[in-house]
Protein backbone atom coordinates (compact mmCIF):
# COMPACT_ATOMS: atom_id res chain seq x y z
CA UNK A 1 0.00 0.00 0.00
CA UNK A 2 1.23 3.49 -0.74
CA UNK A 3 2.92 5.25 2.14
CA UNK A 4 0.64 8.24 1.62
CA UNK A 5 -2.54 6.25 2.26
CA UNK A 6 -0.99 4.39 5.20
CA UNK A 7 0.01 7.74 6.67
CA UNK A 8 -3.48 9.21 6.23
CA UNK A 9 -5.02 6.12 7.84
CA UNK A 10 -2.50 6.45 10.64
CA UNK A 11 -3.40 10.09 11.28
CA UNK A 12 -7.09 9.12 11.49
CA UNK A 13 -6.22 6.34 13.97
CA UNK A 14 -4.06 8.71 16.03
CA UNK A 15 -6.87 11.29 16.16
CA UNK A 16 -9.35 8.64 17.34
CA UNK A 17 -6.87 7.47 19.96
CA UNK A 18 -6.47 11.01 21.26
CA UNK A 19 -10.21 11.70 21.02
CA UNK A 20 -11.22 9.00 23.52
CA UNK A 21 -9.28 10.28 26.58
CA UNK A 22 -9.81 13.94 25.64
CA UNK A 23 -13.58 13.43 25.33
CA UNK A 24 -13.55 11.83 28.78
CA UNK A 25 -11.71 14.88 30.13
CA UNK A 26 -14.14 17.29 28.43
CA UNK A 27 -17.30 15.50 29.64
CA UNK A 28 -16.13 15.19 33.21
CA UNK A 29 -14.69 18.69 33.36
CA UNK A 30 -18.08 20.05 32.19
CA UNK A 31 -19.82 18.08 34.95
CA UNK A 32 -17.38 19.32 37.60
CA UNK A 33 -17.57 22.99 36.55
CA UNK A 34 -21.27 23.27 35.67
CA UNK A 35 -22.92 20.47 37.65
CA UNK A 36 -24.62 20.60 41.05
CA UNK A 37 -22.57 19.21 43.94
CA UNK A 38 -24.30 16.70 46.23
CA UNK A 39 -23.08 15.10 49.45
CA UNK A 40 -23.48 11.32 49.35
CA UNK A 41 -23.05 9.54 52.70
CA UNK A 42 -20.44 6.81 52.33
CA UNK A 43 -18.05 4.38 53.98
CA UNK A 44 -14.56 4.21 52.51
CA UNK A 45 -13.23 0.67 52.05
CA UNK A 46 -9.99 -0.30 50.32
CA UNK A 47 -9.52 -3.13 47.87
CA UNK A 48 -6.75 -3.09 45.25
CA UNK A 49 -7.42 -3.06 41.61
CA UNK A 50 -4.92 -4.81 39.36
CA UNK A 51 -4.98 -2.26 36.54
CA UNK A 52 -5.42 1.14 38.10
CA UNK A 53 -3.40 1.27 41.28
CA UNK A 54 -4.91 2.04 44.63
CA UNK A 55 -8.31 3.49 45.29
CA UNK A 56 -10.88 3.79 47.98
CA UNK A 57 -14.07 1.92 47.13
CA UNK A 58 -17.02 3.97 48.27
CA UNK A 59 -19.92 2.13 49.80
CA UNK A 60 -22.87 4.49 49.45
CA UNK A 61 -25.78 4.28 51.84
CA UNK A 62 -28.13 5.97 49.41
CA UNK A 63 -28.35 3.29 46.76
CA UNK A 64 -31.94 2.14 47.02
CA UNK A 65 -35.26 3.67 46.04
CA UNK A 66 -38.85 2.64 46.80
CA UNK A 67 -40.78 1.81 43.64
CA UNK A 68 -44.41 0.89 43.03
CA UNK A 69 -43.93 -1.38 40.02
CA UNK A 70 -41.14 -3.97 39.98
CA UNK A 71 -40.30 -4.38 36.31
CA UNK A 72 -36.61 -3.44 36.53
CA UNK A 73 -34.51 -6.22 35.00
CA UNK A 74 -30.97 -6.61 36.36
CA UNK A 75 -28.55 -4.29 34.54
CA UNK A 76 -31.24 -2.09 32.97
CA UNK A 77 -30.14 1.53 32.43
CA UNK A 78 -32.20 3.97 34.50
CA UNK A 79 -32.19 7.65 35.46
CA UNK A 80 -32.03 8.39 39.19
CA UNK A 81 -33.30 11.83 40.27
CA UNK A 82 -31.18 13.39 42.99
CA UNK A 83 -32.08 16.05 45.57
CA UNK A 84 -30.96 17.17 49.04
CA UNK A 85 -32.84 16.08 52.19
CA UNK A 86 -33.41 18.30 55.24
CA UNK A 87 -29.92 17.49 56.65
CA UNK A 88 -28.19 18.53 53.43
CA UNK A 89 -27.32 15.04 52.21
CA UNK A 90 -28.24 13.60 48.82
CA UNK A 91 -31.24 11.35 48.40
CA UNK A 92 -32.62 9.59 45.37
CA UNK A 93 -36.12 10.98 44.99
CA UNK A 94 -37.30 9.02 42.00
CA UNK A 95 -36.43 6.76 39.14
CA UNK A 96 -37.16 7.18 35.43
CA UNK A 97 -36.78 4.91 32.44
CA UNK A 98 -36.44 7.83 30.00
CA UNK A 99 -34.12 10.84 30.26
CA UNK A 100 -35.78 13.51 32.46
CA UNK A 101 -36.44 16.84 30.70
CA UNK A 102 -37.34 19.04 33.69
CA UNK A 103 -34.04 18.85 35.61
CA UNK A 104 -30.30 18.31 35.11
CA UNK A 105 -29.88 16.71 38.55
CA UNK A 106 -30.05 13.07 37.60
CA UNK A 107 -27.55 10.21 37.34
CA UNK A 108 -27.46 7.35 34.85
CA UNK A 109 -27.54 4.18 36.98
CA UNK A 110 -28.07 0.47 36.50
CA UNK A 111 -30.68 -1.69 38.17
CA UNK A 112 -29.20 -4.09 40.68
CA UNK A 113 -32.42 -5.99 41.23
CA UNK A 114 -35.80 -5.19 42.71
CA UNK A 115 -37.18 -6.92 45.81
CA UNK A 116 -40.51 -6.20 47.52
CA UNK A 117 -40.81 -2.69 46.13
CA UNK A 118 -37.22 -1.73 46.95
CA UNK A 119 -35.03 -1.16 43.89
CA UNK A 120 -31.26 -1.50 44.41
CA UNK A 121 -29.09 0.70 42.18
CA UNK A 122 -25.56 0.39 40.85
CA UNK A 123 -24.16 3.90 41.15
CA UNK A 124 -21.64 4.73 38.39
CA UNK A 125 -19.28 6.43 40.85
CA UNK A 126 -17.94 4.10 43.51
CA UNK A 127 -14.22 4.71 43.55
CA UNK A 128 -11.92 7.47 44.71
CA UNK A 129 -8.30 7.11 43.63
CA UNK A 130 -5.51 7.94 46.03
CA UNK A 131 -1.76 7.76 46.03
CA UNK A 132 -0.57 4.22 46.65
CA UNK A 133 -0.42 3.52 50.37
CA UNK A 134 -2.79 6.30 51.40
CA UNK A 135 -5.90 4.27 50.50
CA UNK A 136 -5.25 1.66 53.21
CA UNK A 137 -4.40 4.40 55.72
CA UNK A 138 -7.65 6.18 54.85
CA UNK A 139 -9.66 3.06 55.59
CA UNK A 140 -7.83 2.41 58.87
CA UNK A 141 -8.27 6.05 59.87
CA UNK A 142 -11.95 5.88 59.09
CA UNK A 143 -12.41 2.73 61.20
CA UNK A 144 -10.73 4.47 64.14
CA UNK A 145 -12.87 7.55 63.59
CA UNK A 146 -16.14 5.59 63.62
CA UNK A 147 -15.24 3.94 66.95
CA UNK A 148 -15.84 7.28 68.67
CA UNK A 149 -19.15 7.73 70.49
CA UNK A 150 -20.35 10.52 68.26
CA UNK A 151 -19.07 11.35 64.82
CA UNK A 152 -20.25 13.10 61.70
CA UNK A 153 -20.94 10.82 58.74
CA UNK A 154 -18.29 10.64 56.02
CA UNK A 155 -19.48 11.74 52.62
CA UNK A 156 -18.40 12.06 49.01
CA UNK A 157 -18.77 15.30 47.08
CA UNK A 158 -20.35 14.33 43.78
CA UNK A 159 -20.84 16.77 40.90
CA UNK A 160 -23.96 15.84 38.92
CA UNK A 161 -25.04 17.08 35.51
CA UNK A 162 -27.38 15.47 32.98
CA UNK A 163 -26.68 11.87 33.89
CA UNK A 164 -22.94 12.16 34.43
CA UNK A 165 -21.51 12.13 37.97
CA UNK A 166 -17.95 12.81 39.13
CA UNK A 167 -16.64 12.26 42.67
CA UNK A 168 -14.52 15.32 43.43
CA UNK A 169 -13.57 14.58 47.03
CA UNK A 170 -14.32 12.43 50.07
CA UNK A 171 -14.79 14.21 53.39
CA UNK A 172 -14.09 12.59 56.76
CA UNK A 173 -14.47 14.64 59.97
CA UNK A 174 -14.84 17.81 57.93
CA UNK A 175 -11.52 17.25 56.15
CA UNK A 176 -10.64 16.14 52.62
CA UNK A 177 -9.63 12.45 52.81
CA UNK A 178 -6.08 13.27 51.62
CA UNK A 179 -5.63 15.85 54.38
CA UNK A 180 -7.30 13.50 56.85
CA UNK A 181 -4.68 10.81 56.15
CA UNK A 182 -1.86 13.35 56.59
CA UNK A 183 -3.36 14.53 59.90
CA UNK A 184 -3.61 10.90 61.09
CA UNK A 185 0.06 10.36 60.21
CA UNK A 186 1.11 13.29 62.39
CA UNK A 187 -0.88 12.10 65.39
CA UNK B 1 40.79 -5.94 12.21
CA UNK B 2 42.90 -3.78 14.51
CA UNK B 3 46.03 -5.83 13.75
CA UNK B 4 45.54 -5.43 10.00
CA UNK B 5 45.37 -1.66 10.34
CA UNK B 6 48.41 -1.71 12.62
CA UNK B 7 50.33 -3.74 10.04
CA UNK B 8 49.41 -1.46 7.12
CA UNK B 9 52.47 0.90 7.34
CA UNK B 10 54.78 -2.13 7.48
CA UNK B 11 53.11 -3.70 4.43
CA UNK B 12 53.38 -0.44 2.50
CA UNK B 13 57.03 -0.06 3.52
CA UNK B 14 57.89 -3.49 2.15
CA UNK B 15 56.00 -2.80 -1.08
CA UNK B 16 53.52 -5.61 -0.41
CA UNK B 17 50.61 -3.24 -0.98
CA UNK B 18 50.44 0.24 -2.47
CA UNK B 19 49.75 3.32 -0.27
CA UNK B 20 46.45 3.65 -2.14
CA UNK B 21 45.43 0.08 -1.17
CA UNK B 22 46.40 0.79 2.45
CA UNK B 23 44.22 3.88 2.42
CA UNK B 24 41.37 1.89 0.85
CA UNK B 25 41.65 -0.84 3.48
CA UNK B 26 41.65 1.74 6.25
CA UNK B 27 38.62 3.44 4.70
CA UNK B 28 36.80 0.11 4.32
CA UNK B 29 37.20 -0.78 7.99
CA UNK B 30 36.32 2.73 9.06
CA UNK B 31 32.97 2.60 7.22
CA UNK B 32 32.37 -0.97 8.32
CA UNK B 33 32.99 -0.16 11.96
CA UNK B 34 30.58 2.77 11.88
CA UNK B 35 27.24 0.89 12.01
CA UNK B 36 28.53 -1.34 14.80
CA UNK B 37 29.27 1.68 16.92
CA UNK B 38 25.85 3.06 16.06
CA UNK B 39 24.07 -0.12 17.10
CA UNK B 40 25.93 -0.15 20.41
CA UNK B 41 24.99 3.47 20.87
CA UNK B 42 21.35 2.61 20.10
CA UNK B 43 21.33 -0.24 22.61
CA UNK B 44 22.88 1.85 25.38
CA UNK B 45 20.71 4.80 24.42
CA UNK B 46 17.61 2.63 24.73
CA UNK B 47 18.76 1.21 28.06
CA UNK B 48 19.50 4.70 29.35
CA UNK B 49 16.12 5.85 28.09
CA UNK B 50 14.34 3.00 29.88
CA UNK B 51 16.13 3.71 33.16
CA UNK B 52 15.52 7.45 32.95
CA UNK B 53 11.87 6.82 32.02
CA UNK B 54 11.37 4.52 35.00
CA UNK B 55 12.96 7.12 37.24
CA UNK B 56 10.63 9.83 35.92
CA UNK B 57 7.59 7.55 36.43
CA UNK B 58 8.64 6.93 40.03
CA UNK B 59 9.08 10.64 40.74
CA UNK B 60 5.70 11.46 39.19
CA UNK B 61 3.99 8.59 41.02
CA UNK B 62 5.37 9.74 44.35
CA UNK B 63 4.07 13.29 43.92
CA UNK B 64 0.92 12.39 41.98
CA UNK B 65 -1.53 13.74 44.59
CA UNK B 66 0.26 17.09 44.65
CA UNK B 67 -0.29 17.81 40.94
CA UNK B 68 -3.20 19.84 39.66
CA UNK B 69 -5.79 18.14 37.46
CA UNK B 70 -4.43 19.93 34.37
CA UNK B 71 -0.87 18.69 34.98
CA UNK B 72 -2.16 15.16 35.63
CA UNK B 73 -4.21 15.17 32.42
CA UNK B 74 -1.22 16.50 30.47
CA UNK B 75 0.98 13.74 31.85
CA UNK B 76 -1.70 11.16 31.02
CA UNK B 77 -1.85 12.03 27.32
CA UNK B 78 1.80 13.08 26.77
CA UNK B 79 3.16 9.52 26.29
CA UNK B 80 0.38 8.90 23.76
CA UNK B 81 1.28 11.97 21.71
CA UNK B 82 4.98 11.12 21.87
CA UNK B 83 4.37 7.54 20.71
CA UNK B 84 2.10 8.82 17.94
CA UNK B 85 4.76 11.25 16.67
CA UNK B 86 7.33 8.44 16.71
CA UNK B 87 5.01 6.06 14.85
CA UNK B 88 4.00 8.75 12.35
CA UNK B 89 7.66 9.47 11.68
CA UNK B 90 8.35 5.73 11.16
CA UNK B 91 5.59 5.52 8.57
CA UNK B 92 6.36 8.83 6.86
CA UNK B 93 10.07 8.10 6.52
CA UNK B 94 9.37 4.40 5.87
CA UNK B 95 11.73 3.38 8.66
CA UNK B 96 12.81 -0.21 9.39
CA UNK B 97 10.52 -2.76 11.01
CA UNK B 98 12.37 -2.24 14.31
CA UNK B 99 11.20 1.39 14.38
CA UNK B 100 7.66 0.44 13.46
CA UNK B 101 7.44 -2.41 15.97
CA UNK B 102 8.84 -0.27 18.78
CA UNK B 103 6.58 2.68 18.14
CA UNK B 104 3.51 0.43 17.68
CA UNK B 105 4.19 -1.27 21.01
CA UNK B 106 4.73 2.08 22.73
CA UNK B 107 1.51 3.38 21.21
CA UNK B 108 -0.43 0.32 22.31
CA UNK B 109 0.53 0.83 25.94
CA UNK B 110 0.21 4.62 25.76
CA UNK B 111 -3.43 4.32 24.60
CA UNK B 112 -4.29 2.01 27.52
CA UNK B 113 -2.38 4.20 29.96
CA UNK B 114 -4.00 7.46 28.83
CA UNK B 115 -7.54 6.09 29.18
CA UNK B 116 -6.74 4.47 32.55
CA UNK B 117 -5.10 7.61 33.90
CA UNK B 118 -7.91 9.94 32.81
CA UNK B 119 -10.38 7.49 34.39
CA UNK B 120 -8.29 7.68 37.55
CA UNK B 121 -8.08 11.48 37.58
CA UNK B 122 -11.88 11.78 37.40
CA UNK B 123 -12.53 8.74 39.64
CA UNK B 124 -14.42 6.91 36.92
CA UNK B 125 -14.99 3.31 37.96
CA UNK B 126 -15.98 2.29 34.45
CA UNK B 127 -16.40 -1.26 33.37
CA UNK B 128 -13.35 -3.28 32.59
CA UNK B 129 -14.50 -5.27 29.52
CA UNK B 130 -15.69 -2.07 27.83
CA UNK B 131 -12.33 -0.43 28.59
CA UNK B 132 -10.45 -3.39 27.08
CA UNK B 133 -12.72 -3.37 24.04
CA UNK B 134 -12.10 0.34 23.43
CA UNK B 135 -8.39 -0.25 23.86
CA UNK B 136 -8.35 -3.14 21.36
CA UNK B 137 -10.42 -1.26 18.78
CA UNK B 138 -8.21 1.82 19.01
CA UNK B 139 -5.04 -0.26 18.61
CA UNK B 140 -6.12 -2.85 16.07
CA UNK B 141 -5.25 -0.52 13.13
CA UNK B 142 -1.63 -0.54 14.35
CA UNK B 143 -1.35 -4.16 13.24
CA UNK B 144 -2.28 -3.04 9.70
CA UNK B 145 -0.51 0.31 9.54
CA UNK B 146 2.73 -0.48 11.32
CA UNK B 147 2.62 -4.20 10.46
CA UNK B 148 3.19 -4.85 14.13
CA UNK B 149 3.54 -8.49 15.13
CA UNK B 150 4.10 -7.51 18.77
CA UNK B 151 0.65 -5.88 19.03
CA UNK B 152 -0.81 -8.98 17.39
CA UNK B 153 1.05 -11.04 19.98
CA UNK B 154 -0.53 -9.04 22.79
CA UNK B 155 -3.94 -9.76 21.28
CA UNK B 156 -3.21 -13.50 21.51
CA UNK B 157 -3.84 -13.56 25.25
CA UNK B 158 -6.72 -15.53 26.63
CA UNK B 159 -7.83 -12.89 29.21
CA UNK B 160 -8.14 -10.44 26.33
CA UNK B 161 -10.50 -12.75 24.45
CA UNK B 162 -12.47 -13.57 27.58
CA UNK B 163 -13.10 -9.88 28.19
CA UNK B 164 -13.90 -9.18 24.55
CA UNK B 165 -16.41 -12.04 24.50
CA UNK B 166 -17.89 -10.47 27.63
CA UNK B 167 -19.00 -7.37 25.73
CA UNK B 168 -20.05 -9.34 22.67
CA UNK B 169 -23.65 -8.84 23.70
CA UNK B 170 -23.34 -5.21 22.66
CA UNK B 171 -24.51 -5.28 19.04
CA UNK B 172 -22.92 -1.97 18.03
CA UNK B 173 -19.49 -3.59 18.28
CA UNK B 174 -20.53 -6.41 15.97
CA UNK B 175 -21.36 -3.83 13.31
CA UNK B 176 -17.81 -2.51 13.63
CA UNK B 177 -16.28 -5.96 13.21
CA UNK B 178 -18.36 -6.69 10.13
CA UNK B 179 -17.23 -3.37 8.65
CA UNK B 180 -13.64 -4.31 9.46
CA UNK B 181 -14.07 -7.68 7.76
CA UNK B 182 -15.42 -6.04 4.59
CA UNK B 183 -12.68 -3.40 4.60
CA UNK B 184 -10.00 -6.06 4.93
CA UNK B 185 -11.50 -8.04 2.06
CA UNK B 186 -11.43 -4.91 -0.11
CA UNK B 187 -7.81 -4.14 0.84
CA UNK B 188 -6.77 -7.72 0.14
CA UNK B 189 -8.37 -7.73 -3.30
CA UNK B 190 -7.16 -4.26 -4.21
CA UNK B 191 -3.55 -4.75 -3.14
CA UNK B 192 -3.22 -8.42 -3.96
CA UNK B 193 0.23 -8.01 -5.48
CA UNK B 194 1.51 -5.15 -3.37
CA UNK B 195 4.41 -5.43 -0.95
CA UNK B 196 1.99 -5.43 1.98
CA UNK B 197 3.09 -8.19 4.35
CA UNK B 198 0.96 -11.16 3.36
CA UNK B 199 1.12 -12.84 6.76
CA UNK B 200 -0.15 -9.79 8.59
CA UNK B 201 -2.93 -9.21 6.07
CA UNK B 202 -4.07 -12.78 6.48
CA UNK B 203 -3.95 -12.36 10.25
CA UNK B 204 -6.03 -9.21 10.12
CA UNK B 205 -8.54 -10.94 7.94
CA UNK B 206 -8.79 -13.69 10.52
CA UNK B 207 -9.43 -11.31 13.40
CA UNK B 208 -13.13 -10.59 12.88
CA UNK B 209 -13.64 -14.31 12.27
CA UNK B 210 -11.84 -15.08 15.52
CA UNK B 211 -14.07 -12.60 17.27
CA UNK B 212 -17.18 -14.47 16.19
CA UNK B 213 -15.56 -17.74 17.27
CA UNK B 214 -14.76 -16.17 20.65
CA UNK B 215 -18.45 -15.51 21.11
CA UNK B 216 -19.15 -19.23 21.13
CA UNK B 217 -15.88 -20.58 22.50
CA UNK B 218 -13.16 -18.46 24.09
CA UNK B 219 -10.59 -21.33 24.34
CA UNK B 220 -10.86 -22.14 20.63
CA UNK B 221 -10.44 -18.45 19.69
CA UNK B 222 -7.40 -18.24 21.98
CA UNK B 223 -5.80 -21.36 20.53
CA UNK B 224 -6.43 -20.15 16.96
CA UNK B 225 -4.94 -16.70 17.70
CA UNK B 226 -1.86 -18.34 19.15
CA UNK B 227 -1.49 -20.63 16.15
CA UNK B 228 -1.84 -17.57 13.91
CA UNK B 229 0.98 -15.71 15.67
CA UNK B 230 3.07 -18.88 15.63
CA UNK B 231 2.49 -19.31 11.88
CA UNK B 232 3.52 -15.72 11.19
CA UNK B 233 6.69 -16.04 13.25
CA UNK B 234 7.58 -19.33 11.54
CA UNK B 235 7.16 -17.59 8.15
CA UNK B 236 9.39 -14.76 9.43
CA UNK B 237 12.02 -17.27 10.59
CA UNK B 238 11.90 -19.03 7.23
CA UNK B 239 12.34 -15.71 5.42
CA UNK B 240 15.28 -14.92 7.69
CA UNK B 241 16.99 -18.20 6.83
CA UNK B 242 16.18 -17.84 3.14
CA UNK B 243 17.53 -14.30 2.88
CA UNK B 244 20.42 -14.96 5.28
CA UNK B 245 19.22 -12.06 7.38
CA UNK B 246 19.91 -12.29 11.11
CA UNK B 247 17.54 -9.50 11.99
CA UNK B 248 14.51 -11.08 10.36
CA UNK B 249 15.46 -14.48 11.74
CA UNK B 250 15.93 -13.32 15.31
CA UNK B 251 12.81 -11.18 15.21
CA UNK B 252 10.78 -14.28 14.32
CA UNK B 253 12.50 -16.17 17.10
CA UNK B 254 11.85 -13.42 19.64
CA UNK B 255 8.14 -13.53 18.76
CA UNK B 256 8.09 -17.31 19.28
CA UNK B 257 9.94 -16.87 22.58
CA UNK B 258 7.51 -14.16 23.71
CA UNK B 259 4.56 -16.34 22.75
CA UNK B 260 6.03 -19.21 24.78
CA UNK B 261 6.65 -16.88 27.73
CA UNK B 262 3.06 -15.63 27.66
CA UNK B 263 1.77 -19.19 27.68
CA UNK B 264 4.09 -19.89 30.59
CA UNK B 265 2.08 -17.45 32.68
CA UNK B 266 -1.52 -17.99 31.70
CA UNK B 267 -2.20 -21.60 30.83
CA UNK B 268 -2.58 -24.78 32.79
CA UNK B 269 -0.09 -26.77 30.76
CA UNK B 270 2.02 -29.20 32.81
CA UNK B 271 5.53 -28.20 33.86
CA UNK B 272 7.09 -30.95 31.72
CA UNK B 273 5.47 -29.66 28.53
CA UNK B 274 6.26 -26.04 29.34
CA UNK B 275 9.86 -26.96 30.15
CA UNK B 276 10.20 -28.81 26.85
CA UNK B 277 8.68 -25.88 24.98
CA UNK B 278 11.24 -23.48 26.42
CA UNK B 279 14.02 -25.94 25.64
CA UNK B 280 12.84 -26.33 22.05
CA UNK B 281 12.63 -22.56 21.56
CA UNK B 282 16.11 -22.12 23.09
CA UNK B 283 17.63 -24.80 20.86
CA UNK B 284 15.72 -23.30 17.91
CA UNK B 285 17.44 -19.95 18.52
CA UNK B 286 20.84 -21.61 18.51
CA UNK B 287 20.31 -23.96 15.57
CA UNK B 288 18.67 -21.47 13.19
CA UNK B 289 21.35 -18.85 13.86
CA UNK B 290 23.99 -21.52 13.25
CA UNK B 291 22.36 -22.44 9.93
CA UNK B 292 22.42 -18.82 8.79
CA UNK B 293 26.05 -18.36 9.89
CA UNK B 294 27.06 -21.48 7.94
CA UNK B 295 25.12 -20.49 4.85
CA UNK B 296 26.58 -17.00 4.93
CA UNK B 297 30.07 -18.51 5.06
CA UNK B 298 29.29 -20.78 2.12
CA UNK B 299 27.96 -17.92 0.01
CA UNK B 300 30.45 -15.06 0.48
CA UNK B 301 29.04 -13.17 -2.49
CA UNK B 302 25.63 -13.00 -0.93
CA UNK B 303 26.91 -10.77 1.84
CA UNK B 304 24.17 -8.63 3.32
CA UNK B 305 25.39 -6.15 5.82
CA UNK B 306 23.07 -6.14 8.82
CA UNK B 307 23.70 -4.31 12.02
Amino acid sequence: MKTKYVFIAFVVTALLQAFVPLKMVYDNETTVSQGTVFKFKTEPIDPSYPFRGKYVALNFQENTVVVKDSVYPLGEQLYALVANDSTGFAVITGIAKVRPESTTNYIIVKSNGCYEGLLRLDLPFNVFYMEEGKAQEAENGYRKYTKQDTYNPAYALVAVKEGNAVVTDVIIDGLSIRKYVLRERKE
Amino acid sequence: MATIIKDLPELVEHNIISPQTAADIEKYYATKAQPQNNSMLTIFGALGGILAGLGIILIFAHNWDAFSKTVKTGLAVLPLFMAQVLAGYSIFKNKSSVWKETSATLMFFAVGASISLVAQIYNISGDFPAFLMTWILLCLPLVYLLKSIIVLLIFSNRPMWTEVAGVAANTSYIVFWIALLLLTAVIMLRYKNATFNAGITAAIFCFPILYFIAKTSVPIATILTNLLVLAISVITIRNGIKRLNFRTLNFGLVVVAALTTFRFFDTNISFAIRGSLFLIVGIGFFVTNLIVVKRKKDTPNNFTHEN
